[in-house]
């Protein structure tokens, strides 16, 4: 499959102050240090895929998409988007990506956002029937239909940030790079973007990659990019990441309280008064010793299900933290 | 990307400004009168100066309305398409990015974010001013066309410029609010001759912070105090700058830090 | 608890606004030392440019002002200019713009009062670092020595022309509600204020009906009046039709501020965000 993003051992460095001291003249004194936003980071992405660039915040993610779309420029490393160096052919690059920045991002903020659909349709030089074609199937899919002749200024946040994507994508990029989509909009926007999202990858073979520190998020992806404090930690699939931690379940288990239970199976993560919440591999499911305690008659209710994403990357920060402080 | 590209992206985006800026009409209108109004103070100023006094040595009533308003027109130019503390607010919390992902010239993309509209107002107003004093003095209609041709060399080079002075103090200082500042000296020291400041002055105005090269010479030149050969290194000059700035800028923008994360 | 209208929460309160307010100012210093640098650069042209006029026209003295004079007189425009110039109406149009009026609102604060302490804290940094220097450099090149009541006069002027710079700021923001975005009006304000003023070109300049119309004007007193009475080139007559006239204006603008703050405030909306 070809490659639309190759990255070698990228690295980028910031130049940043904090206070030298406290008191009257802490604002006069400075302390200058260098922070690595990006150490050393290697990845190649092929055309079509959806990767989701996972990290706590602060651990690069941004920098990362800046860098990809020539926005910065890296420190060190080889970097080569569509066959371009983001940052030597930017502008021969920024015909065949779309990238969507913040909320509002590129759209005029006292102006409707037709007006800047037009105005992108225009620079980017989108033949005027392919543009309305295009226009309909994402105020369609957006559910934009009574939105997107408003000004962007009384719009809620989501609606603004459907707008926005939809400018980036006017004019069918290759590569679509995107901060934070799903911050602050609601479930149904949400959805509506996923199946936007997939709707482009299947019809035009479009590739996109977006940061998010929103487990959801995730489940669009093919796959997963993680990035914690400037360096690549993960990089596989959703499946991959779901087995990091062995195959794990979670067993609640509801039982009259006072009753005398004992509960030796896995890591307890959670007891309260006739309530236990446990972590186990899943091969204890068939445990006989397991199945007669779920049978005892003080117990009321159980359930089982899959360790969900958000424990998951909970534990990967945790042991990545530990690992760090060793 | 070439120049007829970057002129309609440029063109495009004076369209969307425009009707941007009309969004709230009160406001807009309000400002163009208000510039309009003040490319007569300066009027003001030089007629009570000329009513209690001879002036200035060398130059008369309506030679230094000639040289103020084309300093008014050079100054408005460069207001109308470059905002410098707008620039260096975007530089400060990425705002910058969501335009640098654009398929033109970061210089192209920079200037169309645009300064004050309503400087078309002070424009046309010094215009007006400009064209009353020349037919005053029967200055001939080839004589202002070549003056109009090195007012915009210099105005161009000027705005190259501070586009990269604009940048270079984002880098340094974090800001750019004195620029406003510097740009509210030169409105001033522009509208007298240079020569009144003494030759550090003259020679600090013309190649430090080349104002000189937009308003002054060419005056002197529409008044022929100055010979052909003066004026074709003034215009070598105002290109020469224009270069310089254009590359530092470029140089300088390969250091943006964009802003959050 | 009865709200006061004053009481030690609320001076606590009203004083860690200030101190905020000029911390926010002082975030980029060297800004701040460039923009002060560049006054003073303009006083200097303004006296260069002054003295060229004096030097062409070969005279000692214009309009009753010698060069010397006009130098001192422009140190103290300058001077008198960091006094009233004031931040308050561009803060009111942000607050307005941004809905930070609401978050004003919740505090124990009363908002014109609030935003006058964060308006003042700006006001206080421009007088430390413009007023005062260039006031202190008017006395050195004018070997002035100042009478005790011309003292006591200039800060009756300086104190009216602060109260009725606010007053203008207070209503010029108030328009905000209306208007959204007032920076057009405000600078239209502002430089015919300078222009009236005496701020360009000193008002005994300028033909003696005009001269009239400006002495019972809210802006003669902001600048010119203090000016030549420090110089000491003003008549009675001048000065006292100014102070007359400058507080008749602080009533006026007074009643007109209480009415429109009572009507508009409810049609404060929180915007923006």
């Amino acid at each position: 499959m070809e490659k639309v993003i190759e990255v070698s051992n990228l690295s980028k460095h910031f130049k940043t102050y904090e206070r030298a001291s406290s008191g009257f003249l802490a604002s006069f004194r400075r302390r200058y240090y260098t922070k690595t936003a990006l150490s050393r980071v290697s990845f190649s992405i092929e055309r079509g895929q959806i990767v989701a660039l996972l990290g706590r915040n602060g651990s690069g993610k941004s920098t990362l998409i800046k860098i990809l779309t020539g926005i910065l420029y890296p420190d060190s490393g080889r970097v080569n988007v569509l066959g371009f160096d983001p940052w030597r052919e930017r502008l021969k690059l920024a015909w065949k990506i779309g990238v969507v920045l913040g909320a509002h991002g590129q759209l005029y903020w006292n102006l409707p956002a037709y007006d800047t659909f037009e105005y992108m349709r225009r620079i980017y030089k989108v033949p005027k029937k392919e543009f309305d074609e295009r226009l309909e199937y994402f105020i369609d899919a957006l559910d934009l239909k009574n939105v997107y002749k408003r000004p962007v200024r009384t719009m809620s946040l989501g609606e603004q940030k459907k707008c926005n994507f939809v400018a980036s994508m006017l004019h069918i990029p290759e590569v679509v790079l995107l901060d934070e989509p799903t911050i602050g909009i609601d479930i149904m926007s949400k959805a509506a973007l996923k199946k936007t999202i997939l709707e482009m990858r299947e019809k035009y073979k479009t590739t996109f990659i977006l940061t998010t520190h929103i487990v959801e998020d995730i489940s669009t992806a093919d796959r997963v990019i993680m990035l914690h404090k400037s360096k690549l930690v993960f990089d596989g699939t959703k499946e991959k990441l779901e087995n990091m931690f062995g195959n794990k379940r979670i067993v609640e288990i509801k039982f009259i309280p006072d009753a005398e239970l004992k509960f030796d199976f896995g890591k307890i993560i959670y007891a309260g008064e006739g309530v236990v919440k446990l972590e186990v591999d899943a091969s204890i499911l068939k445990n006989k010793r397991f199945i007669k305690t779920l049978s005892n008659e003080n117990i009321i209710d159980y359930s089982v299900s899959v360790m969900n994403l958000s424990e998951l990357l909970t534990k990967m920060y945790t042991k990545l933290e530990k690992r760090e402080s060793r | 990307m070439s120049i007829v590209d970057s002129i309609r992206y440029y063109l495009i985006t004076q369209e969307y400004s425009w009707k941007k800026f009309f969004a709230f009409r009160a406001q807009s209108l309000l400002w163009l009168f208000y510039n309009a109004f003040i490319g007569f103070l300066s009027v003001i100023a030089i007629t009570v100066i000329y009513s209690v006094s001879s002036g200035f040595a060398g130059w008369n009533y309506y030679q230094m309305l000639i040289l103020s308003s084309t300093l008014g027109m050079v100054l408005s130019s460069i207001w109308y398409n470059l905002n410098s503390w707008e620039i260096s607010h975007s530089m400060r919390h990425g705002g910058l990015d969501s335009y640098m992902i654009r398929p033109y010239g970061l210089a192209t993309v920079m200037l169309s974010m645009g300064g004050a509209y309503t400087e078309l107002g002070g424009f046309a107003t010094n215009l007006a001013i400009f064209a009353y004093s020349a037919w005053i003095l029967h200055l001939s209609i080839l004589y202002i066309i070549i003056f109009f041709s090195v007012v915009a060399i210099g105005t161009y080079a000027l705005l190259m410029f501070f586009l990269m002075f604009s940048v270079l103090s984002y880098h340094l200082i974090k800001s750019s609010r004195f620029i406003n500042n510097l740009l509210a000296t030169l409105g001033m020291v522009g509208n007298y001759p240079l020569s009144i400041f003494g030759n550090i002055i003259m020679l600090l105005f013309t190649l430090l912070i080349p104002i000189g090269i937009a308003v002054y010479y060419p005056a002197e030149l529409l008044f022929g105090e100055i010979n052909i050969t003066l004026s074709l290194a003034i215009i070598a000059f105002s290109l020469t700058v224009a270069f310089i700035s254009y590359k530092l800028f470029y140089f300088l923008m390969r250091y943006y830090t964009s802003g959050g994360g | 608890m009865k709200f006061q209208f004053i009481n030690k929460e609320n001076i606590d309160a009203y004083i860690a606004t200030i101190v905020i307010g000029l911390k926010n100012s002082l975030a980029y210093k060297l800004d701040y030392i460039l923009a002060l640098f560049f006054n003073f650069i303009n006083v200097l042209f303004m006296i260069l440019i002054w003295s060229a006029v004096y030097l062409g026209t070969n005279v000692s003295s214009i309009k009753g002002l010698s060069l010397p004079d006009i130098d001192v007189y422009f140190f103290m425009i300058y001077a008198l200019r960091g006094v009233v110039n004031t931040d308050l109406s561009s803060i009111m149009e942000e607050d307005i713009q941004s809905g930070g009026v609401a978050t004003s609102y919740i505090k124990p604060l009363r908002y014109p009062i609030e935003v006058f302490m964060r308006s003042f804290s700006s006001d206080l940094l421009t007088m430390i670092f413009t007023t005062l220097p260039f006031f202190a450099i008017a006395i050195l090149i004018s070997h002035i020595a100042l009478a005790f009541n011309t003292v006591l006069l200039l800060l009756v002027e300086i104190l009216i022309a602060y109260i009725l710079i606010n007053l203008i700021g207070f209503l010029l923001g108030m328009t905000a509600i209306k208007l959204i975005y007032i920076g057009s009006l405000t600078e239209i304000i502002f430089t015919t204020m300078l222009l009236l003023g005496g701020g360009i070109i000193p008002l005994n300049m300028m033909p003696s009906i005009v001269q009239q119309i400006l002495y019972i004007s809210p802006f003669a007193i902001m600048l010119y009046i203090p000016a030549t009475t420090f110089l000491g080139t003003v008549s009675q007559s001048v000065i006292i039709t100014g102070i007359i006239a400058g507080l008749v204006w602080i009533i006026i603008l007074t009643i007109a501020a209480f009415i429109a703050w009572g009507r508009l405030r409810r049609q404060i909306t929180s915007a923006g965000g």
